[in-house]
């Protein structure tokens, strides 16, 4: 095992959260532990874990990664910039012959689907020993919800759950749907609807959180979905 | 050397005897101070402030024992053997707990019981927090820190997280070396790194 910066950077964290196989801990610690530089990185690492751990459980770590830093000389640039997604987005909406129910003012998660948008399929989600993969989306070319009727892993009697859609594949993620106070079904599923057509290509993350949510990736049960 | 085997309560009380004949006490505070993260994150993963203490303690002892019958050869290997003899506790209790844990995706930090931290090692454990608070504030992607979230605190792996943000190897390496330096070098500009275990020698060189 060659050592490098970079190596230690990786392995270091690796080490510590017991994800290397005994061999390789072994040889991180016979190549590793005697140099006075990686011990350092060790105690850096562990610093670094427990700061955040600290950050958690003040609760302070939701806001660090929700909100951007303020820049405010972006601002203008910012403003033009959204002006000009309006722009584009409603041109491709209304190409899309869409434009009637994007003005409607439809959120991308519906709680309750009054408006009675046509139901084109229904999915069914529940977190799992086994880490999943994304689940594939294909956006049918008409209007209309995906049903989404998830368990969640979280109970509590009278609970209440916070159901969030992020988009996470872009350089800043964004905060595409949230619904909160929703009430499970007497079998104990949360049931949202998804507005297909407000989705474009990527890669997104449905999220659900037994309220009071203090953090932001503590308790919930995420959902990564790939629209296609 | 046959007293070395003892049960670890015999041990204890025999590196303390030693510590005493060596200036002992000096040289562990200096180690105890450099290794204050270890200490926090033993306190975390054992939910005991005094167990943790004890174990880094008996590290410590344990360390300078096999110094002094040249089982470690070279001072300058101590303070890596501490941390290999710690982190074995450290892993091995996280091991445990993580028995318990059923899914990767809600991992938690193994950190939830109350460690009863010391108002010391609180308040130092702040400095840290309000220096990564800081970096997470000085990177501009959301996305950038919450990978670093993820990977530091929740322990995704490289891999998953590569391909839940569909990232490049470059790409994550990146975000996880700047960070690691950024925050390396805040330590520094705080006064949160003494001497990076530089400052041991010159006791060493007294004590033996």
């Amino acid at each position: 095992m060659d050592r490098s910066d970079t190596d230690v950077a990786h392995l270091v964290p690796r080490y510590l959260a017991g994800q290397l196989t005994d061999d390789e801990a072994a040889a991180f610690e016979n190549a590793y532990l005697l140099d006075p530089g990686t011990v350092a990185d060790l105690e850096h690492t562990l610093k670094f874990k427990e700061a955040l751990a600290v950050l958690r459980e003040r609760g302070e770590l939701a806001s660090l990664l929700r909100v951007a830093p303020r820049r405010p000389w972006l601002v203008g640039v910012g403003v033009a910039a959204a002006a000009l997604v309006v722009f584009v987005l409603s041109v491709a909406v209304w190409q899309r012959g869409l434009l009637l129910n994007f003005l409607s003012g439809t959120p991308v998660l519906i709680a309750d689907n009054r408006q009675s948008l046509p139901v084109l399929s229904s999915i069914v989600l529940l977190r799992t020993r086994e880490r999943s993969s994304a689940l594939d989306l294909q956006v049918q070319p008409r209007a209309g919800v995906i049903e989404f009727r998830i368990l969640p892993a979280q109970v509590a009697s009278g609970g209440r759950y916070t159901v969030s859609l992020i988009r996470i594949d872009t350089t800043e993620a964004r905060n595409m749907g949230k619904l909160e106070s929703l009430a499970p079904s007497s079998d104990g599923y949360v049931t949202v609807y998804l507005d297909q057509n407000r989705l474009t290509q990527g890669n997104y993350e449905l999220s659900v959180t037994l309220m009071p949510a203090e953090t932001y990736v503590t308790e919930a049960d995420r959902f990564r979905l790939r629209v296609r | 050397m046959e007293s070395l085997k003892d049960a670890d309560g015999t041990r204890r009380a025999e590196g303390e005897e030693d510590s005493r004949n060596l200036n002992h006490d000096r040289l562990h505070q200096e180690m105890l101070q450099n290794m204050a993260g270890l200490r926090a994150q033993l306190a975390r993963a054992t939910g005991n402030q005094d167990l943790a203490a004890d174990l880094l303690h008996d590290a410590i002892v344990t360390a300078l024992q096999k110094l002094r019958s040249g089982e470690i050869s070279d001072s300058a290997h101590l303070a890596g053997y501490v941390y290999r003899v710690a982190l074995n506790h450290y892993r091995n209790y996280r091991r445990k707990d993580r028995v318990k844990v059923s899914d990767s995706v809600g991992i938690e930090d193994l950190v939830g019981a109350d460690p009863k931290t010391s108002p010391s090692d609180a308040i130092e454990a702040s400095h840290w927090a309000r220096l990564v608070k800081e970096l997470l504030k000085e990177i501009t992607s959301v996305r950038d820190r919450e990978l670093l979230v993820r990977f530091y605190l929740y322990e995704q792996s490289k891999d998953e997280l590569c391909r839940l943000f569909d990232l490049s190897e470059l790409h994550f390496n990146r975000v996880i070396y700047r960070a690691r330096d950024r925050f390396r070098d805040l330590l520094h500009r705080r006064g949160f790194v003494k001497s990076d275990f530089l400052s041991l020698a010159p006791i060493l060189m007294t004590v033996f």
